[in-house]
């Protein structure tokens, strides 16, 4: 017995080698629950990132048809009227020729002017609404040929935009007061008669309509429909909306001349909603039948001329002006802001146990301070898309409760205490006097952890203007490279309290999130503006990998900054 | 398979959760196998590896070993004594050993590895090793005698 116990391997080896225990039924079930589980998790990580595609996927859907009814669909619409263009010659020496009100207007003579403000001058400045005279020989010919390609055409080419215009008054205020009540009874009356035929194709096509047109002698019948204008917008201006009913077949005669009264562009705006309509230059021919659908003195607004304006005027404001909308600007933007960071902890299957997991992550762990610093720079790629760029520090810093660690080997063969957070494991050596041995303890105060990322984003912004003010809903992604991950742990009085800072091993050294804003801008003047952001970051990828704890990082900022248009 | 977890974890439930922990992996790594070597023996192989990282992870928590409890106790009639212990209490005094002196006990005699290896697989040196191995039959052979002689006693007085 003396040599069975001096080789004790033999004895357990033989004894235990062929000893079989039976395997508790409990077992089985809990492979099988375990088994399910796997599966599912499997399962919802797929749709986990099922649902991320989707999400990223709906945004681009709804960006793009934001682009295409907000920026591509308007230009469209009224490039029916815009594209007509009309001889020089149709024009008195390059002078415009203004007609007062001075006759009811009939469906197909009703048109826009707009003439100098001061009272009874009957000058015109360039810029103004005028109606051109044409002969009466070449009147009646296209006439009579209008009168066959509408026949034909009809409603095929209808288009029906509404335009806003501005108009100013060239009568004195006590006279237009006087005309005011009939001009709106007029143009009520006017309105009516346009909707009681519908349509100019309607009202041309009709017997009437022909004849009326062949009996006309010219088209240079020029009437300003008005309805409520107050006092002082004589002198300021009004604004008027109007309905244009246009066929442009109507603009061609048969023998290739154009037989329209010329109305040159509109100059003055007034809303935003006007500048966003506005197509210049604008013609209206005999046969443009204009509805007034509305018309409100707004003098206020006048004060907005000048900021209303979209890309659109361009081609007609002062260099100074166009200066303040380039096409494609490029603007830099230099923010702070403070953070709210949260995180979305999941399981590792094969590393998470009772050592750590995430619902021990989740209550020994609190985010506290997060901030965010970055430079960006904004480039238009289109009149209402901006693409931003640039570089973004973000740092973020987690609480950890006290707790006791414990010592094991680290990487390199050294027996350490390991320090373990949702982010990753840190080895620490206080200087106890003793180098730990394999499960050796210690007790630790107080932890955190301090992420920081310098991330590289790129969004796709939309530009909605409003006065000085511009509105910039976007989405994007970023991504974002690890510069430092440390932890500072301190120890308890058994180690005479120290403070050990160490880097987290398990960090990936880049991660990507998604981000979704809305910027507001307020324009200080054309080279500065401020802006503010509230802005969701959503981590698509974890920040660590081989760790019991996948973390993903979150953010929901506001960004304060200032822009500088290059 | 359950008894080769057995012998690497302190109790029969820990045991329990390694052979659970270990045919998943199986399951999951099914394709992973290649006919190079018996099934038997990669499946016995992925439950040791679940239990040294079972082992690694939970190294932490295991306690500082003191080989001061044990002491001599003369004894007996040692072969028949010997004849008295059942496989049972063997693998409960295996069970009883120290974390890592069970682990390298359990790969070192009964898994075939090399104090090399199992200085690899345990994140220790080799020397370490070595000297796991001699305390753990130390320990071992002490336990026996220990219980054997109040066995003895037992029988005697009683």
């Amino acid at each position: 017995m003396k040599k069975n116990l001096q080789d004790i391997d033999k004895v357990f080896k033989d004894a235990l080698d062929d000893h079989l225990e039976p395997v508790p039924a409990g077992v089985w079930d809990a492979l099988n629950n375990d088994l399910d589980k796997k599966q599912a998790f499997h399962y919802r990580k797929k749709y986990y990132r099922t649902k991320r595609l989707a999400l990223l996927l709906l945004l681009l859907v709804f960006s793009g048809i934001a682009y295409q009814l907000f920026v591509a669909a308007p230009g469209k619409t009224n490039t029916g009227v815009v594209q007509t263009q009309l001889p020089a010659a149709l024009q008195k020496n390059g002078q415009d020729v203004s007609l007062p009100v001075k006759k009811p207007a009939t469906a197909k003579e009703l048109v826009t002017t707009e003439t100098a403000p001061d009272a009874g001058n009957a000058a015109v400045r360039k810029g103004d609404i005028v109606a051109a005279e044409t002969t009466a020989a070449t009147e009646k010919k296209s006439s009579n040929q209008a009168k066959i390609e509408l026949t034909e055409k009809k409603a095929a080419n209808t288009i029906n935009p509404t335009v806003a215009r501005t108009l100013q008054l060239n009568k004195p205020a006590a006279a237009m007061k006087a005309q005011r009540r009939d001009n709106t009874k007029r143009t009520q009356e006017q309105v009516a008669s346009l909707q009681k035929n519908n349509t100019l194709q309607q009202t041309l096509s009709s017997g009437k309509a022909n004849s009326k047109l062949d009996s006309k002698p010219s088209s240079k019948a020029l009437t300003l429909a008005t309805t409520d204008i107050g006092r002082d917008d004589l002198s300021a201006g009004a604004i008027i909306s109007v309905n244009i009913k246009h066929t442009a077949s109507q603009l061609h005669t048969a023998n290739g001349k154009t037989n329209t009264a010329v109305i040159q562009p509109i100059r003055r705006l007034v809303s935003p909603i006007a500048a966003y309509q506005y197509q210049p230059p604008l013609y209206l021919s005999e046969t443009t039948a204009v509805e007034v659908v509305a018309f409100t003195a707004m003098p206020s607004m006048l004060l907005l001329d000048n900021t209303a304006a979209n890309s659109s005027l361009q081609k007609e404001k002062s260099p100074a002006e166009t200066k303040q909308f380039p096409k494609h600007p490029i603007s830099l933007m230099a923010f702070a802001s403070p953070n709210h960071s949260f995180r979305r902890l999941e399981n590792d299957n094969r590393l998470s146990g009772p050592v750590l997991n995430k619902k021990l992550a989740e209550q020994q762990e609190q985010q506290v301070a997060s901030y965010s610093v970055g430079l960006l720079v904004n480039y238009g790629i289109g009149k209402k898309l901006i693409l931003q760029s640039g570089l973004v520090f973000s740092s973020a810093k987690t609480n950890i409760a006290p707790k006791t660690i414990f010592a094991r080997p680290d990487n390199s063969g050294r027996t350490k205490y390991e320090f373990n957070c949702s982010s990753g494991s840190s080895f620490l050596s206080p200087k106890t006097g003793t180098v730990p041995a394999v499960g050796d303890s210690i007790h630790v105060m107080g932890s955190s952890s301090t992420l920081t990322y310098i991330g590289v984003p790129l969004s796709l912004n939309y530009v909605w203007k409003k006065g000085k003010f511009l509105i910039k809903p976007g989405i994007g992604l970023s991504v974002n490279f690890l510069t430092s991950g440390k932890s500072a742990t301190s120890f308890g009085a058994s180690v005479g309290h120290q403070k050990e800072t160490a880097s987290i091993n398990g960090l990936k050294t880049a991660y990507v999130d998604g981000s979704l804003g809305l910027g507001a801008e307020f324009m200080l003047n054309q080279r500065f503006s401020v802006g503010l952001r509230p802005l969701l970051r959503m981590a698509l990828t974890a920040v660590n990998r081989d760790t019991p704890i996948r973390t993903y990082q979150n953010y929901v900022s506001l960004e304060t900054g200032i822009k500088i248009n290059l | 398979m359950y008894s080769v977890c057995l012998r690497f974890s302190r109790s029969r439930h820990e045991a329990e959760e390694i052979l659970q922990e270990g045919f998943i992996k199986v399951f999951v790594s099914l394709h992973k196998y290649r006919d190079e070597g018996s099934f038997e023996g990669w499946v016995r192989k992925i439950m040791i590896n679940t239990a040294l990282q079972r082992y690694r992870s939970r190294s932490a928590l295991h306690a500082v070993v003191s080989l001061e409890l044990t002491q001599h106790h003369p004894s007996s009639d040692k072969e028949e004594i010997l004849a008295n212990l059942s496989a049972k209490e063997l693998l409960r005094m295996v069970q009883e050993l120290p974390p890592v002196y069970r682990m390298v006990f359990n790969l070192y005699v009964f898994e075939g590895y090399q104090h090399k290896e199992i200085a690899s697989l345990l994140n220790i040196s080799e020397g370490t090793s070595k000297s796991n191995l001699h305390d753990a039959r130390r320990w071992l052979k002490e336990k026996i005698t220990r219980e054997t002689s109040v066995d003895n006693l037992k029988k005697l007085y009683l």
